[in-house]
């Protein structure tokens, strides 16, 4: 295992036009200062809610945004797991720089992304064999017929039964679950470093969800693979994943691992969204609200100040006011915040967490 | 889907009976009886009499109870309705009313030209319009996107007819790059289409750009669209592959409707040009209330309809498996 | 004799008429065929579609002239002199009249023979000689109820016996039955070569009739031959042979081998001399081997081919005129130095804004009758609508007719909008009480007719008249005229013959609607002087009743006139021997080209 991040999204920046009242033409950073990183074999969920950005800074790392309207105004995404024909693995280099060529061959073979719409994403006039082999057609030297065995047994791998007869079905003929099934084998067939996982389960029940999950698992352990995984789902994100971003308004609020998220939220919003989660066997009049457990900590290291919580994504001067980075006010902690006037000094810190939880669990 | 088709071509007939009956309707009961104005003007009653005879219009509307009790029980069906059906169905239309030429065969002589001109036009606006409309849907709301937009209603709200007479004057006649007018029959004559099918393809662009450009965008921000791309496709494969296909049923919509007025000719064009084709004959038959060639072309459109939406259900099936044929 | 009935305000009229006046004046031109062969031909254009070439079924001018080209009468028009004269055609000599000008003997020539043709089996399709009986069942087919004619007004209750033979056709069930050896009276083939016909009542225009192509000579072999398919085979006696019909594209016609001796006139009248229409004189005709029409129906290409020198000869559309013809009248420049030429000459047509008297309003009240004429300015309209191609009607008769009177000038057939007020002041009291709208039938729906009606609408606001303009189809507005349903329609009428008899019979009460007499003009006086014009020979107190006829209707103002019409034509000075002729049909035979200097002009 590496101890180099695979891919590190830094400072980046999408907009994407909004006609304001005039008609008149306005852009809107949709995410602003993004900064992520993930290691092979680590799991990194961004949470975050509906509009966070979430899925913006996942989309660009394939420069999957639409541009027009979309528009990547800073950052860099720097890919090290290699470019076939381009450069070695471990070099890294900044996809945001890619020519639609180049990008090309990366898309769907060193990072592969599978979309949230499983019933929507399948193309509906073609059959599951043909979408599949497509993939692996394009990045592999293969026959076609040495492209139907690779599909069948990306079928096989992700639990689906007799797959040699679904290939022929259309996606109207399966259940959403396994369409979703399909779509992870889709992106694995050509058994990729990185997958960018959007939300793969919201559209399923829990225990299809939590076989998939197992699933990813499982195919990330076999084949040391790093996974971005998006999601609003708390749940997941706590019995899953290696290190979380939560992220909000576009912007990383904190970032650390798993464990330190969940017992030592900092950021007032990650409070308060860990208070509105429902826990099995407690009762309440009703859930508290995020804005409810918003709370600044008492305990907020010294040197930094940290903005409280609102409802508004866009206030002047940004979210978390216009002062505000990613600190590590803590080890392995990263929280949007400033310094204080006292702490000058304080470099703003891209994360870097090399935490993987089977780790922990080894110590 | 075999099975299918042949069901559709069994029911075809009755639809072809529905068809007769309206157009029997039309021009034999709602319009009447035509043989005074046949006759023209300062015509004698004796010539109305005579037409009235030449055109049926002495024989009862649908059952001639009277001859089959003079010359037998067949003698019944000697009445319009049943020779407007017998003449449709052995596709005896009569003479035409002012050129005294058999219907027959000024369709099947105008049908050549008019489809020489313009299937070439339909099919070369068709494949630059979903071209063109495939691209533009790639980089919608982009500056090239707008000013295609914008020339597509430029294009369309420019007349036909000041397209053509431009085009004749410009291009045939300043330039000399074409003929004039003129039309020969065979590949001789090819010469004589290319600047008219131009020009109509050219005029044609404007409203099919729009139409394919709104069918695509439906499609181009589908997430299929955004699969394929995160698999690594290129731009032209996932525009014609995917998109194209499930984009398919709007334009076979729109192409099978499309098809049987190809058979109508181009007016402007063919009168322009000078190809002898179908285009006129109906709006000259319609001017000089020409009833026997308005009923073939109607007759003849009305069949072509019938085929052309069994045409349309088996190429949607062909091209979406979500279709089933029943 | 009908002549062609125009519905129209004249600029549409313009379109038809000059279309199949050009068609009959422009079938011309030449060019040495393609390479080295020297077969002269000659190209023009047709403005509108050959609807048949059955004369028996031609009624519209455009085809009259075409099938001229294959078949012949028994007389034609001079083809040089002025005024228009009869000379004899497939006749030997002009006919023989009895005393009591009913009985006509014709003598025809001893060498007319029908074109070869598949239909002649027994002469294994060698034509054979024309003989009288030809024409007698060339006319019966006419009379034959069963063919549905449009052209039986010539013979109807002319002559004698000849409606009882229709009358007998109409009981024939089918029409293969008709017995057309079945004697008619006045009909008789003396020998092959003599024919005589006996009218009903004296009818002097009888000998211009039958230089009217619809009592042309068609063979029976070839009508019984190719049945309903005659009209696409034409077998004649003339010029030319069809060999080629491109329906709505294109017609070829190809001198016809056994055509008989007919030479160019030798004489003409005044300059024809100096413009070279003399120097073929004697030689055998046609002089021009291929005739090729294109139909073009739209100004623009017909236009462009002719200024492109691929037709010899070409009318100037409307939009055209301005930057061909210059405002003295003269050609410009461009044109001038292509070798295209300007001619001008004046058509024999009167149009008008007709009334239907019928209607009471109208029909009662000739003062508003006077303030519509005399509110309507004719040099604008000419000006606005014809770029000038014309000259004001003042009243019925054209100028080239005997019995036109410039001096019939009638104070109300000027513009005089003061005396028009005055008029519609007078209208009033008769009406008792101000004027309802007048409601004017268009017969088309395009943009001329809107600006038409526009300007029409203008001008009766001045005065104080409102005018509602109806447009419809050309059929609907027959329609309406016809059942006597419009009140005010737009007119024309374009003789065929020279003859003003031609024109009078308009405005003859018994031919009212559904008659030719669309404005139900009915005066007593009038009548009386039509029946007795109508027997009249030839004669300078024909020429007085005349006048008298036309003083009544100009006093009685039953439509606007409006104007005359003039012609303007352009053709290439390598067609030779080009004179305009507004009556004559089967022209194509005397033109001659210039291949050389078509060769010096156009490179072809």
């Amino acid at each position: 295992m590496s101890d180099t991040p695979i891919i590190e999204i830094e400072d980046l920046a999408v907009s994407f036009p909004v006609p304001d009242a005039a008609g008149r033409g306005r852009r809107f950073n949709a995410v602003q200062g993004v900064n992520l990183s993930v290691y092979p074999a680590q799991t990194l969920a961004v949470v975050g809610e509906s509009g966070s950005g979430k899925s913006v800074s996942a989309m660009s790392v394939l420069q999957l945004i639409p541009t027009p309207p979309g528009k990547y105004e800073s950052g860099k995404i720097v890919w090290r797991g290699g470019v076939p024909g381009h450069t070695q693995e471990g070099t890294g280099v900044d996809l945001l720089t890619f020519d639609d060529k180049r990008m090309r061959a990366v898309r769907g073979n060193q990072i592969a992304m599978i979309f949230q719409e499983p019933m929507t994403s399948l193309n509906p006039v073609y059959t599951i064999g043909d979408q599949i082999t497509e993939a692996v057609l394009l990045h592999q030297q293969v026959t076609r017929a040495e492209a139907n065995q690779i599909a069948i047994a990306a079928l096989s791998d992700v639990g689906i039964a007799a797959p040699a007869s679904r290939l022929k079905e259309y996606p109207h003929q399966l259940s959403g679950g396994m369409r979703q099934r399909v779509m992870i084998a889709m992106a694995l067939a050509c058994q990729p470093t990185l997958l960018l996982a959007d939300e793969p389960t919201t559209a399923l029940d829990v225990t299809i969800q939590a076989q998939i999950l197992e699933l990813l698992r499982k195919l990330q352990n076999e084949k040391q693979m790093a996974v971005l995984l998006i999601t609003h789902d708390l749940g997941v994100v706590a019995e899953n994943v290696d290190t979380v971003a939560v992220m909000y308004a576009g912007r990383v609020l904190e970032y650390a691992s798993v464990f330190d998220v969940f017992q030592n939220p900092m950021h007032p919003y990650t409070r308060g969204l860990l208070k509105s989660m429902p826990v099995l066997g407690r009762e309440v009049d009703r859930l508290p609200t995020v804005m409810d457990g918003a709370t600044i900590p008492e305990d907020f290291p010294a040197g930094f100040t940290v903005h409280p919580h609102t409802v508004d994504r866009n206030p002047p001067g940004g979210y978390g006011g216009p002062n505000s980075h990613l600190y590590e006010v803590a080890p392995n902690h990263w929280v949007l915040c400033e310094p204080t006037a006292e702490n000058k000094d304080a470099k703003p810190a891209h994360p870097r967490l090399a935490f993987r939880r089977d780790a922990v669990a080894a110590v | 889907m075999f099975s299918y088709i042949v069901r559709r071509l069994l029911y075809t007939p009755l639809v072809v009976i529905g068809v007769l009956i309206v157009t029997f309707m039309l021009f034999r009961v709602v319009q009447g009886d035509v043989s005074a104005e046949y006759a023209g003007k300062n015509a004698s009653a004796e010539t109305i009499a005579e037409y009235r005879k030449e055109l049926g219009f002495d024989k009862p509307l649908f059952i001639n109870s009277e001859a089959a009790s003079e010359r037998g029980v067949l003698a019944v069906f000697d009445s319009q309705f049943f020779h407007h059906f017998k003449n449709a169905v052995t596709l005896d239309f009569g003479r035409a009313r002012v050129s005294k030429q058999k219907v027959s065969s000024l369709l099947a002589e105008g049908a050549v030209p008019s489809l020489t001109l313009t299937v070439p036009m339909f099919l070369g606006t068709l494949i630059t319009a979903v071209t063109i409309s495939l691209f533009i849907a790639l980089v919608r709301g982009s500056t090239l996107d707008t000013s295609v937009v914008v020339a597509c209603v430029c294009g369309m709200s420019l007349p036909f007819l000041a397209l053509i007479m431009f085009g004749q004057y410009f291009f045939a006649y300043k330039l000399e790059w074409f003929p004039v007018f003129g039309y020969e029959p065979g590949f001789a004559g090819a010469k004589y289409f290319v600047l008219p099918v131009l020009m109509g393809v050219f005029a044609g662009l404007g409203g099919d750009v729009r139409f394919y450009r709104t069918v695509m965008l439906d499609e181009i921000n589908a997430d299929y669209i955004r699969t394929a791309k995160a698999k690594g496709q290129n731009t032209p494969r996932i525009l014609y592959r995917h998109l194209l296909k499930n984009a398919m049923i709007p334009i076979i919509s729109k192409v099978v409707l499309a098809i049987p007025f190809l058979f109508l000719g181009s007016l402007l064009t063919e009168r322009f040009f000078g190809i002898p084709g179908l285009g006129y004959l109906m709006v000259e038959a319609i001017g000089q209330r020409d009833f026997q060639i308005i009923n073939a072309m109607t007759f003849v459109i009305s069949v072509l309809f019938v085929l052309g939406n069994l045409a349309t259900d088996v190429c949607y099936a062909l091209v979406d498996p979500r279709v089933t044929l029943n | 004799m009908r002549s062609r009935l125009m519905f129209a305000w004249p600029i549409a009229v313009l379109m038809l008429v000059s279309g199949s006046m050009l068609g009959c004046s422009e079938e011309s031109g030449g060019q040495n065929g393609s390479g080295g062969d020297a077969t002269l031909t000659t190209r023009g254009a047709l403005s509108s579609k050959v609807r048949g070439m059955d004369p028996m079924d031609i009624g519209d001018t455009t085809s009259s002239s075409v099938a001229s080209n294959i078949f012949d009468c028994l007389y034609q028009y001079h083809y040089l002199k002025r005024p228009y004269e009869l000379i004899p055609s497939v006749a030997e000599s002009m006919p023989t009249v009895s005393e009591d000008g009913l009985t006509y003997t014709i003598t025809l020539r001893d060498d007319v023979y029908f074109q070869d043709d598949e239909c002649f089996t027994e002469t294994e399709g060698k034509g054979r000689k024309v003989v009288a009986n030809d024409f007698i069942y060339s006319w019966k087919r006419i009379a034959n109820l069963k063919n549905v004619s449009k052209n039986w007004w010539i013979f109807d209750g002319r002559i004698k016996g000849f409606n009882e033979f229709r009358k007998y056709t109409e009981g024939v069930t089918d029409k293969k039955d008709v017995d057309y050896d079945r004697p008619v009276e006045g009909l008789v083939a003396v020998d092959d070569r003599t024919l005589q016909i006996t009218l009903t009542k004296p009818w002097p225009q009888v000998v211009y009739m039958m230089s009217h192509l619809p009592t042309a000579v068609v063979p029976r072999e070839a009508v019984e031959h190719y049945g309903d398919e005659f009209i696409n085979h034409p077998v004649g006696t003339g010029p030319y042979m069809l060999t080629d019909w491109r329906r709505g594209s294109k017609i070829v016609f190809e001198r016809n081998p056994n055509y008989r001796e007919e030479f160019y006139p030798s004489e003409g009248s005044e300059g024809d001399k100096e413009a070279g229409r003399l120097d073929d004189a004697g030689k055998r005709l046609p002089l021009i081997d291929r005739v090729e029409l294109l139909i073009i129906e739209e100004d623009q290409p017909r236009w462009l081919k002719f200024v492109q020198g691929d037709l010899d000869i070409g009318g100037i559309p409307k939009d055209n005129f301005d930057t061909a013809v210059t405002p003295s009248r003269g050609l410009t420049g461009d044109l001038r130095e292509k070798g295209i030429v300007l001619e001008i000459y004046e058509d024999p047509a009167t149009f008008w804004y007709g009334f239907n008297m019928e209607e009471p309003l109208l029909g009662n009240n000739l003062p508003l009758r006077q303030a519509l004429n005399l509110a309507i300015d004719r040099d604008e309209y000419l000006k606005l609508f014809l770029n000038d191609r014309g000259m004001p009607a003042r009243g019925v008769l054209p100028p080239m007719l005997a019995g036109y009177d410039p001096d019939v000038d009638s104070p109300f057939t000027v513009y005089d909008p003061e005396l028009a007020r005055k008029k519609v002041k007078e209208a009033e009291a008769i009406h008792g009480g101000p004027i309802p709208p007048i409601v004017l039938t268009m017969g088309s729906t395009d943009s001329v007719a809107r600006q038409t009606g526009q300007w029409f609408t203008r001008a009766y606001q001045q005065v104080g008249i409102t005018l509602e303009v109806d447009y419809m189809d050309w059929p609907s507005a027959q329609e309406k005229v016809k059942t006597k349903s419009a009140q005010m329609y737009a007119m024309g009428w374009v003789a065929d013959i020279p003859d003003a008899e031609n024109f009078m019979q308009l405005f003859y009460g018994p031919n009212a609607s559904p008659g030719t007499n669309n404005m139900n003009y009915q005066n007593d006086e009038a009548d009386a002087l039509y029946e007795k014009l109508s027997v009249m020979e030839e004669s300078p107190e024909r020429v007085e009743v005349i006048r008298q006829m036309q003083k009544k209707v100009i006093d009685d103002l039953p439509c606007v006139f409006t104007l005359h019409r003039k012609a303007y034509l352009l053709r290439y000075d390598w067609l030779r021997n080009y004179k305009p002729h507004v009556f004559g049909y089967g022209l194509a035979k005397y033109r001659n080209i210039d291949a050389e200097l078509r060769q010096q002009r156009v490179g072809r």
